[in-house]
């Protein structure tokens, strides 16, 4: 009996212990298979980096955005793809444009909403890319931004940049990059309205002070000269419209010239961090010790420095906001810097100037029925030392409207061809079409006391 | 005998309960893994529309179009005589 009981206790013992050891085996298959478990394993996996944030345009459209498999797109295509730039192929990690500026933002998986308005951008865009073609630049830029506030609205570059394509050679293959923040040139005549709004606001001269100007001015063994044909006596007002460098140098003299540099400083010219966090090409304000009666009458029509499109559009920018400077702003939530620089009426009066003029400095910036105003610049090249004969930028600079600007805008061409290279053919059309452009868009109507022919009449094709 | 056979059918039964736990089991990964390659597979179907929705109707490419169909800006229109 004893014998038959303690079989039985080693064959249950045996049982259980293998039923035991098949209920872990199963527990521990459920444990490493079981589609719950296995999820949840994934997501908690810490390795995996977050999604790249989202680059966005003011109205929340996406730039720039990534797949969950990390695919970046760029729904807008061309759009603004030169100040967004690109990242690596491999990871996103940005090589250029916003990309490289917000790395750490953006692949810690936080978005990024920028000022650039769609709409604006696509105006800006087009009659940019169409005038590049007629005017067989190299490159060129347009920004437009708001008057009030500093936000940049719009910054376009030419030529077409496709950020998915293959990439050429950067160092000769430019169209990647943003020109309007990464090239520092020489303004040219754009200038002259700063000149002149620093001379009024000194209480050296009016609009209606008179200066006698040869079409050349002898200047230290240097030669100055005039491009456009005008009468020998001038205003201030004729020396923006004909342009006269030898009058806008004469009326210059009345101020010694620390007064223009300490302006220039004012208006930001020798500050290469512009835009906060975004990269701003330094630009080149000689110091003023080096400054002889050439140098500052170089200065005074917009040669012998360097400056972005950028740095000329937030200058312009004080005319037209009644003299305040604003600092421009690219990123939503940022704050600009408010400096007062002009009085009101310096700026009113030299905005009035331009706009009665318009016509006058360049005729294909005029718009029929709207009154809007700018100045044009044509400057030489510094090519290996000295200006070249035949390397010029083209610019204007300009208000939307004149009277009470919503907008300030400047357009640059580098390096056109053909016979018709000066601001006021190839840059003013530009601005023309984007005061055409924004006018539609906001919905405002051709006004028939504006209109120079055809006053009286409907509105037709 | 009797109770060797009686923890031998207990055992058995758990164990076909095991085994039957586990296919579901398995059946339920296949599902979620189906799921998962039809999410991954929306997920891009998406992503394209989302581009060829911008492709039609992204400002710059309805501008192109309204250009190429002749339409002309209000503020280019013309002020002309009334009839």
């Amino acid at each position: 009996m004893t014998q038959a009981t303690l079989s039985r206790t080693w064959v249950v013992s045996l049982a259980s212990l293998l039923f035991a050891a098949g209920l872990g085996y199963g527990l521990y298959t459920l444990y490493h298979n079981a589609p719950g478990l296995l999820a949840r394993a994934n997501a908690a996996n810490v390795d995996v980096p977050p999604l790249r944030g989202t680059l966005e345009a003011a109205d929340g459209t996406p730039i720039a955005t990534s797949t969950p498999d990390q695919v970046r797109l760029h729904p807008l295509g061309l759009s603004m793809s030169q100040v967004i730039g690109f990242g690596e192929r491999a990871n996103g990690k940005g090589l250029s444009g916003l990309e490289h500026d917000l790395e750490p933002t953006l692949s810690s998986g936080r978005s990024v909403r920028l000022t650039l308005d769609p709409n604006i951008q696509a105006i800006a865009e087009q009659s940019l890319w169409k005038w590049l073609q007629i005017s067989g630049s190299q490159w060129g830029t347009a920004l437009v931004m708001d008057s009030k506030t500093g936000k940049l609205l719009a910054v376009a570059n030419a030529p077409q940049f496709d950020p998915t394509a293959k990439r050429g050679n950067p160092q000769t293959d430019i169209a990647w990059r943003n020109h309007a923040f990464a090239v520092a040139l020489e303004p040219g005549s754009t200038m002259k309205t700063l000149t002149a709004a620093v001379l009024m606001q000194e209480n050296a001269v009016t609009l209606d002070t008179q200066v006698d100007a040869g079409m050349t001015r002898q200047i230290g063994g240097w030669t100055i000269g005039d491009v456009i044909d005008h009468p020998k006596k001038l205003t201030l007002t004729q020396v923006l419209e004909y342009s006269s460098n030898v009058g806008m140098s004469l009326l210059a003299e009345r101020l010694p010239p620390d007064f223009l540099y300490t302006y220039m400083k004012k208006l930001h010219f020798a500050d290469n961090r512009l835009l906060p966090g975004v990269s701003v090409a330094e630009p080149k304000l000689r110091p003023l010790p080096e400054w002889g009666a050439i140098e500052y009458a170089n200065a005074t029509f917009g040669q012998g420095f360097l400056i972005t499109p950028l740095h000329l559009t937030a200058a312009y920018n004080a005319i037209a906001n009644d003299g305040v400077y604003l600092s421009p702003t690219l990123l939503e939530g940022q704050t600009p810097r408010a400096e007062r620089i002009f009085r009101p009426e310096v700026a009113q009066q030299l905005r009035k100037a331009l706009g009665d003029n318009a016509e006058k400095i360049a005729r294909d910036a005029w718009l029929p029925g709207y009154y809007v105003g700018g100045k044009t610049g044509t400057a030489q090249v510094v090519i290996k030392g000295r200006y070249s004969p035949d390397v010029f930028t083209a610019l204007y600079a300009g208000f939307i409207p004149a009277d009470k600007p919503k907008v300030t805008v400047v357009v640059v061409f580098y390096k056109p061809k053909g016979p018709r290279i000066h601001g006021a053919y190839i840059c003013a059309p530009v601005f023309k079409e984007i005061a055409a452009g924004l006018y539609a868009l906001w919905g405002i109507p051709p006004n028939p006391m504006l209109e120079s022919q055809n006053k009286n009449g409907t509105l037709g094709h | 005998m009797n109770t060797l056979w009686r923890w031998a059918g207990v055992y058995l039964t758990l164990m076909s309960a095991l085994t039957a736990f586990g296919y579901y089991n398995q059946r339920r990964a296949v599902h979620l893994e189906n799921l998962q390659q039809r999410i991954s597979d929306l997920q891009k179907r998406q992503t394209q529309l989302t581009l060829q929705r911008f492709d039609l109707l992204s400002p710059l490419a309805l501008r192109q179009w309204a250009e190429a169909n002749g339409y002309t800006p209000m503020s280019l229109a013309k002020w002309g005589k009334q009839p």
